[in-house]
């Protein structure tokens, strides 16, 4: 194997001439660099002495340092609000000594199948600031889908909308701690049996990820009753690959199930 | 490359390779009680304290602990250690003792933040650390004595 050189940069506008060459791996910190391997890669930017540690949660916003771990947004909910739906997406998620590796910015970056970060991030309209080759900030969703925009560019900061709405996470797998097949990620006002605020979102789809406009239309401002009589078929037109946990056609089915359930527990209050 | 690691309170300059991981280096360099299970971040032989944090060592680039402090089971605070260690014996919690190290950081570091741990935080804690021996509930039992025995004690 050639040489292979890694740079520490200690400012952002080092890590930002570092990266946007394309050519050298960013590296947080994550288990991503590693399961990958390095066939490919002459040079790796370590970005753990970067200022972007911090995280903030307000009312109506959350700003997260690119270099958090999954443990640190779990630990800055505990006192604000613990039942938050990026908390129970992330208490599931690994286990306790990876949540303590893997960061926010490495896992939208590398946003692996089986991400239980992307989908509440999305339901919350998270933007990514970025540096390097590309600067600026940007829709996560423009990220996730635009090759360019990540080749040459890290992460420094995921911000995004909050508000006091009851989410869930649903995470399909074989065992507690395997990876999801796929999540489905729900966030609802509570509004006595009337959905409100209605956000749903499937991750690990054959589109990576989608949301489920279509039926977030069709049920908010509806009671729950409205449940008795829709067809879920309706209104998923998701369709999801192969994988070891089971068939296309088989998650397909279980995803409908999941969901179904997901929103008579919001009607139901039982969020 | 070359950095200077504090491992168990001692310096240790170490030497690796670009894509060594943590795990590789502390065992070549004598610190065995570091197990190598599945290399895959799975299993939770190899954990240590990472600048505090629990973590696989064998999912972390040696590059990027550079000046790091580490602990394994060795270096902990004896009369914290102790308890624990303890409480695995007389719970039946050890059978063959490879996961034992890593069970006996993740208890430590669980009861650093959490003295009194219900049964679901204890699940939670010690979901990293995979036992092929005792089925888990020895294990479970074997916190909760230790937790017990070390609020008695303070």
């Amino acid at each position: 194997m050639e040489q292979l050189n890694w740079y520490y940069p200690e400012d952002l506008n080092e890590a930002a001439r570092l990266v946007s060459d394309g050519d050298k791996a960013p590296h947080s910190g994550g288990t991503a660099l590693i399961r990958k391997g390095f066939r490919k890669i002459k040079s790796i930017v370590d970005l753990s002495r970067l200022p972007m540690h911090d995280i903030e949660v307000q009312r109506d916003r959350i700003e997260i340092g690119a270099m958090c771990s999954y443990d640190d947004i779990i630990r800055a909910f505990r006192s604000v609000d613990p039942g938050h739906v990026l908390v129970q997406s992330l208490k599931n998620s690994a286990s306790t000594p990876l949540r303590n590796r893997i960061t926010a910015g490495g896992s939208v970056a590398a946003f692996p199948a089986w991400s239980d970060f992307v989908g509440p991030l999305l339901l919350l309209d998270a933007k990514v600031d970025l540096i390097g080759r590309e600067t600026g900030t940007f829709p996560l969703s423009n990220y996730l889908n635009r090759r360019e925009l990540r080749a040459g560019s890290i992460i420094t900061r995921i911000l995004t909308e909050n508000f006091p709405h009851k989410g869930l996470h649903y995470r399909e797998t074989r065992t507690h701690v395997d990876y999801p097949a796929f999540t489905i990620t729900l966030t609802a006002a509570p509004a006595d049996g009337v959905f409100k605020g209605l956000r749903v979102v499937v991750v690990g789809n054959k589109e990576r990820f989608r949301r489920l406009t279509e039926l977030e239309a069709a049920l908010n401002g509806k009671t729950g009753s409205i449940l008795d009589s829709l067809n879920i078929d309706d209104f998923f037109p998701v369709d999801f690959p192969d994988r070891k946990h089971g068939s296309g056609e088989y998650l397909g089915h279980v995803a409908r199930i999941a969901l179904m359930d997901m929103l008579k527990m919001i009607a139901g209050g039982q969020a | 490359m070359k950095t200077k690691l504090t491992v168990n309170n001692k310096p240790v300059s170490v030497q690796f390779s670009p894509t060594d991981r943590l795990l590789d280096v502390l065992r070549n360099n004598g610190f065995s009680e570091v197990k190598e299970g599945c290399r895959d971040g799975e299993c939770g032989a190899c954990v240590v304290l990472l600048n505090g944090k629990l973590v696989n060592s064998c999912q972390v680039l040696a590059a990027s602990a550079m000046d790091a402090t580490v602990t394994t089971v060795k270096g902990l605070e004896k009369d914290k250690a102790a308890p624990i260690q303890e409480a695995f014996v007389d719970a039946g919690a050890v059978q063959c003792g490879f996961c034992t190290p890593g069970m006996v950081l993740a208890t430590y570091a669980l009861l650093q933040e959490n003295p009194a741990p219900d049964t679901r935080q204890i699940q939670q804690a010690l979901d990293g650390n995979l036992c092929r021996c005792t089925g888990y509930v020895k294990i479970i039992e074997a916190v909760q004595l230790a937790a017990e025995r070390t609020n008695s004690h303070e």
